[in-house]
């Protein structure tokens, strides 16, 4: 039915008077990929898309679709369908003309309006609901509508601006996988905005992670969440977030040693990577909550630390632990038996750990 | 710092009932959660609580003492907005230090209040800036600043975390819990986030609709809600409820849905005592439910993957099974792809039915 | 090509903006001059007003001001435009004001919305409607040509719109303030009059000025309800077109000491007058 729909953006730059949205951005999307463009509010995500729905035109740079040019294609003649938050649905008609809108506003003849809008909800799974009136359907099904109607102009290519961000808590939930699945199931290419680290994570295969008009990582989601290239994306990524502990590279007689001034760790086997990535001895411990070993005190070679305060998060526990002068959380899959000011012992295994230059900012390991 | 009791309040506006016999109770010093979605009714008890809303029936006790008729200058109870309220012609101090000259405090009390209250959260670097220069972090402070400084017998704090962004909700968690247990007040706060209520709070009042549902520590409120909404509300995601039919075979006692079946024989009795009817529901937790792509034992559950949705360390499946979908919470370690053919088997001592009638929980 | 497009917007924007000096500075001209005209009037004698072609420069003259504000009492008119004004301007804030407040306030209190628009409505029907009605009522009480109803018909043709723009105000702030302030121990007049009121500051100046200048220029009211030593400016200035001749000098001369205290109040709160306007009107 249709045919590969690749995106590739080179060297885009895009500046507002003193501000530069984006930075010599250079992003690939390969044909059926779900992509995530993923930052804080500022970073340049919601540029880059409205470059690539063809609303903001980048100053430098190109964006080619399927390998035609595309920057100066108007809206209309991009073949991609824009999802706002609110899937912005017209309340007066009944289904089969919200979906059928856009086709009516092409000139599309009647009977090919009409195949199409069945096949697409048949596809939905709203086929059932064509006659029905906007305000009877339930918050699923009229976002289902609303994608109906763009999947409906058969798009090459998705553009979703967080979908997710105005609704509750437990509406978000349900609708995640479903526009996951959906995605999937009419295999379009698609790319979603957002600024919260879950719901680009649960939705996309890939992420670009952006800052200040920059892509600082773009990769897997899991390589983005396992293998942070810098501190921010480390940071960025996971709730309860990495815990990052500055630490100074110190060698103590044979042993190269990370002093985070709190507990020392061996790292002498990776000596080798650290030379060669860094001659800064200022560096930056990295670990993630969940990774932290939780043993016991016969174990004479964990860190001792004091739990500040033990929270319940259903059913994982984060114990927010005071070792020194040094705060970290340990996240448990499991709710244990320890109270807010009990002792515990940890271990950081070395499989696990990250280590970040301080001043650069990018990963060593 | 008090014992707070509300009993059986009610409140109309116009045509709709907000509050529907509001009652729980609050003890000396207790961090108590007021949790339930927005339109619940819970900033209306907190204003019928301070006295700038009248209640159309039912109790306030305040150390066993009714307020009802008590002006909410004279109840001793200190709010703290969602909006913060701030007032904007006036600095951090005089913001912080009007509760006080309110309420006819010496000026060098006043001072000696305000400091300490400033040190406590951290904002005594900017007692003299104005307030609409600052972030929005520290507006929430000098809020929580006005609420504490006066050392009322009771604080409320309305949805004081909504506002921030999301680091600084994650710190000031900890922060806002560990200062309240520093000074002692009793307090009481509000939120439609339910991950918020289980961390900070001693004990949680689940309400829906005015009226609340379930009234216990964290941990019960989580592993034994009383209803089908407690159960849905709490957890990320929720607990599954399936809707399922009582059917008696060969026997035993099955709860049925579609491809779905839950052997009940052991607690027989005891639902065939307190059910309505054959209408139940079951529930179980995401994390109750164990997925391995072969067949382990005899009475799993074959289905396929609906979708994957990956969370970090761990990964949410979306499990398929007939016209039903249940949520699983299991490590990322296990790799699936959509469609893949799985099985999944329940911890059937984490399983709980409700009944489908009244929402109640049975076991 | 780029550098291209570029400079012919710039030139573009140029024309307009050109075009747009030179309407506002005609525009400007043509308010400007005839006041500046009239004030340079006031200081002629008669044959220097009347001379051909038009005296920019001339023997300055005191006369005119004499002649009307002692000879003439236009400085008893004066006196009364003041009083009538200021008095005005009084009691529209001490009525208009709290009622804004109750109406922002106490949304619950039934038929608010009604109550709210039947004040608005009062201000519908024309002028020239209610002068018969007040003419009698005043009559019938003895006090017509006394000042106090000038003042009331004043007051009541602006207490609607006073109270309209002070709700406005007392609508931007939430009332999560007042609530605030109530549980931290102030009762709700303290609260009103320590808190809330010093925040419509704006508000409260651009509707006394509002009032003040209303009720200095007015004229219709002024006609029917003074007379003889009780007149106001706007009404006394006729008073110099007589069957004899026109005594343009003093005309001049009352015509500018209207204006001038009105143009220095304006000018010394006109920071208030934009926040005012813009803050309050569009709600």
């Amino acid at each position: 039915m249709k045919d590969t729909a690749n995106l590739k953006i080179e060297n885009v730059t895009r500046k507002f008077g003193k501000t530069t949205a984006l930075n010599n951005v250079t992003l690939n999307v390969e044909d059926k990929d779900f992509v995530a463009l993923l930052g804080p509010s500022g970073c340049g995500k919601t540029t880059l898309m409205r470059c690539i729905a063809g609303l903001d035109k980048p100053d430098t740079g190109s964006i080619y679709m399927d390998g035609q040019k595309i920057n100066d294609l108007p809206p209309q003649d991009r073949d991609i369908a824009l999802v706002f938050q609110f899937y912005a649905v017209y309340p007066g008609t009944n289904v089969f003309g919200n979906i059928a809108f856009p086709l009516w506003a092409r000139k599309v003849p009647k009977d090919e309006v009409k195949r199409r809008v069945t096949e697409t909800s048949e596809r939905l799974g709203i086929g059932h609901l064509l006659e029905q009136k906007m305000s009877k359907l339930n918050v699923g099904e009229k976002q289902r509508v609303g994608l109906a109607r763009a999947l409906v102009r058969q798009p090459k290519m998705f553009l979703l601006d967080e979908p997710l961000t105005n609704m509750d808590a437990r509406l978000r939930l349900i609708v995640r996988g479903e526009l996951k699945r959906i995605v999937k199931d009419t295999g379009l290419t698609a790319i979603v905005v957002s600024h919260d680290q879950l719901e680009a994570m649960t939705m996309a295969d890939k992420i670009a992670v952006m800052n200040a008009g920059r892509i600082l990582q773009y990769d897997t989601v899991d390589n983005v969440y396992h293998d942070p290239n810098c501190l921010f994306v480390a940071d960025f990524l996971g709730s309860p977030g990495m815990n990052l502990i500055p630490a100074t590279l110190t060698q103590k007689n044979e042993m190269l040693c990370l002093d985070t001034g709190a507990f020392t760790l061996d790292v002498s086997q990776h000596r080798e990577l650290i030379r060669e990535k860094t001659t800064n001895s200022e560096l930056v411990l990295g670990i993630r909550p969940e990774r932290i070993r939780i043993s016991d005190e016969k174990d004479k070679d964990a860190i001792v630390g004091k739990i500040d305060r033990a929270e319940l998060m259903g059913d994982k526990q984060n114990f927010i632990t005071q070792i020194a002068n040094v705060r970290i959380n340990v996240l448990s899959p499991t709710v244990l038996d320890y109270e807010d000011g009990d002792n515990i012992h940890l271990r950081l295994p070395m499989e696990y750990i990250h280590i970040f230059d301080k001043t650069s900012e990018m990963a060593i390991l | 710092m008090a014992r707070v009791r509300i009993e059986g309040i009610t409140k109309t506006f116009g045509s709709k009932r907000a509050l529907n016999g509001m009652s729980f109770d609050a003890k000396d010093g207790e961090l108590v959660a007021l949790l339930g979605p927005s339109g619940a009714g819970k900033t209306t008890t907190f204003r019928i609580i301070a006295g700038v809303e009248t209640s159309d029936s039912g109790n306030i006790y305040m150390d066993d003492v009714p307020i009802n008729d008590v002006s909410p200058k004279e109840r001793d109870v200190a709010m703290v907005f969602q909006s913060y309220a701030l007032f904007p012609n006036m600095n951090v101090y005089r913001n912080l230090a009007f509760p006080l000259r309110m309420r006819g405090f010496k000026k060098d009390k006043i001072d000696e209040r305000v400091k300490e209250t400033a040190k406590m959260l951290r904002i005594d670097h900017l007692l003299e800036r104005e307030v609409t220069f600052l972030s929005g972090g520290e507006r929430q402070r000098v809020a929580l600043g006005g609420g504490m400084v006066r050392k009322a017998k009771l604080l409320l704090l309305d949805e004081p975390l909504t506002n921030l962004d999301a680091k600084l909700r994650l710190h000031m968690r900890l922060e806002l819990r560990k200062i309240q247990k520093e000074i002692g007040q009793t307090t009481i706060f509000n939120t439609p986030d339910q991950l918020e209520a289980l961390t900070m709070a001693d004990r949680i009042a689940v309400v829906k609709d005015g009226k609340v549902q379930q009234y216990d520590t964290s941990i019960n409120i989580y592993n034994n809600p009383k209803t089908t909404f407690v159960a849905d509300f709490t957890g990320s995601p929720g607990m599954n409820l399936v809707d399922c039919l009582y059917k008696e075979k060969d026997g035993s006692a099955i709860l049925v849905n579609d491809g779905l079946a839950f052997d009940i024989t052991q607690n027989r009795e005891l639902v065939k005592q307190k059910a309505s009817g054959d209408e139940l529901v079951v529930g179980i937790r995401p994390a109750d439910l164990n997925i391995a792509k072969e067949r382990r034992a005899e009475n799993d559950i074959p289905g396929e993957v609906y979708v994957v949705e990956p969370t970090g360390f761990t990964q949410i499946i979306d499990f398929k099974v007939g016209s039903q979908i249940i949520k699983i919470e299991t490590l990322a370690a296990l790799k699936c792809d959509l469609g893949d053919k799985v099985f999944v088997a329940p911890n059937m001592s984490k399983l709980h039915v409700f009944d489908k009638k009244t929402g109640e929980i049975i076991y | 090509m780029t550098t291209e497009r570029r400079s012919v917007k710039k030139r573009k924007i140029d024309l307009v903006g050109i075009a747009a000096y030179v309407f506002l500075a005609a525009f400007t001209f043509l308010s400007v001059f005839p006041w500046f005209w009239n004030l340079l009037s006031s200081f002629k004698t008669t044959t220097d007003i009347w001379a051909r072609p038009p005296l920019f420069i001339f023997d300055p003259t005191l006369n005119n001001y004499y002649s009307a504000f002692v000879t003439r009492n236009f400085a008893l008119f004066l006196k009364n435009t003041i009083v009538v004004g200021l008095a005005a301007t009084a009691l529209c804030l001490v009525i208009g004001v709290p009622a804004a407040y109750a109406f922002s306030r106490f949304k619950t209190f039934i038929g608010n919305n009604q109550l709210f628009f039947f004040i608005l409505t009062t201000r519908m029907a024309p002028g020239f409607v209610e002068i018969i009605p007040l003419y009698l009522i005043f009559k019938n009480i003895g006090l017509l040509g006394s000042p106090i109803a000038l003042v009331f018909a004043h007051v009541y043709v602006n207490l609607a719109f006073v109270i309209w723009l002070m709700k406005g105000f007392f609508d931007e702030i939430t009332v999560d303030l007042d609530e605030r302030a109530m549980i931290d121990g102030a009762s709700r007049i303290r609260a009103f009059f320590q808190l809330i009121l010093p925040l419509t500051l704006p508000g409260l100046v651009t509707t006394a000025i509002f009032v003040l200048i209303f009720s200095w220029n007015e004229f219709l009211f002024a006609l029917i309800l003074t007379g003889g030593l009780s007149r106001t400016l706007p009404v006394a200035i006729p008073g110099l077109v007589t069957p004899a001749g026109t005594y343009w000098g003093e005309v001049m001369a009352v015509a500018t000491v209207i204006t001038v205290p009105i143009l220095i109040f304006a000018t010394a709160v006109r920071k208030y007058l934009v926040r005012g306007l813009t803050f309050g009107a569009v709600k």
